[in-house]
């Protein structure tokens, strides 16, 4: 009887009808701490945040995943920007008019125009 | 420190964890000093990214008529929004984190990452119910045998009885 007992609680955990060895598990919450050690910022916050938009669909834990690594990049890309105005005005403190300029500087980034100002 | 344990009830205020966001920021500009009003609109343009990112996402996810936003709509949305150049680094990292978890799961002796295809796990499953009744159905059927054993003795044992007492009515 105990054999039975153990192999049902097994079959109950496991995701066997997932084969597909392409794509990360995501029910496994053990392999989402693990893919968290090569980003800074927590997957599943910025799975939450995603969700504050009630339009957008339900997203893979790649698509989270590379969305949570582009964020990175993105602050890596903007505090590199706004402390080039920070080094041209001969200052060791960044502040927001280097962001404001940042912002200003690229194209990509003119979503943000007004975000600054934004009350909190 | 970061807000982990609070969740916020109101929903504009759902950011990235700022110690998370500092440790960054000193990665990247480490003699820099960074005034705290810039570290919380660094936040702020961080979480605007994340909602670009996913909604240009969710477009490109409606116009393939998916449920469920992947990861190459992500790396699209990347190059629309003008931050294609980060699209590079960002198939790299995932690649290495896919290798990472392939060879876990290789590693790994739980019974779904075995390899075993799911009809044979059913199979075997179906083998170890079936062997598990017929031996419930021995075990009845012995302890059924005992009891009607231990009934007969026992009836035995007082018919006996009533044959003794008989000798002294």
């Amino acid at each position: 009887m105990e054999n039975v007992d153990e192999i049902a609680k097994e079959n109950s955990k496991s995701n066997v009808t997932n084969n597909d060895t392409d794509v990360i598990q995501e029910e496994n919450e053990p392999e989402e701490e693990k893919s968290e050690k090569m980003l800074h910022l927590p997957i599943s916050r910025v799975r939450t945040i995603m969700k504050v938009d009630p339009e957008v669909h339900i997203a893979s834990q790649e698509a989270v995943f590379l969305i949570t690594k582009s964020t990175e990049l993105f602050l890596e890309s903007l505090a590199k920007e706004a402390y080039r105005f920070t080094a041209q005005g001969k200052r060791k403190t960044l502040q927001k008019k280097d962001i404001d300029n940042a912002i200003e500087s690229a194209d990509c980034l003119s979503f943000l125009e007004g975000v600054l100002d934004a009350p909190h | 420190m970061a807000s982990a344990g609070s969740l916020s009830t109101d929903d504009d205020e759902l950011t990235l964890p700022r110690a998370s966001i500092n440790k960054m920021i000193k990665e990247i500009i480490p003699n820099i000093r960074v005034a705290n009003e810039s570290r919380e609109l660094i936040l702020n343009c961080c979480t605007e990214f994340i909602h670009l990112l996913s909604s240009e996402a969710n477009d490109i996810c409606n116009n393939q008529q998916k449920k469920t936003i992947n990861a190459e709509h992500v790396l699209q949305a990347l190059d629309k929004l003008g931050f294609g150049d980060y699209r590079a680094d960002a198939e790299a990292v995932l690649r290495d984190c896919k290798a990472v978890a392939a060879r876990r799961r290789r590693q790994s002796t739980r019974l779904e990452n075995l390899g075993i295809p799911e009809e044979e796990l059913l199979r075997q499953q179906q083998e170890l119910f079936a062997k598990a009744r017929e031996e419930q159905a021995a075990a009845e059927q012995q302890q059924w045998q005992q009891l009607q054993a231990a009934a007969q003795m026992v009836s035995m044992q007082q018919s006996s009885q009533d044959l003794d007492q008989e000798d002294y009515s």
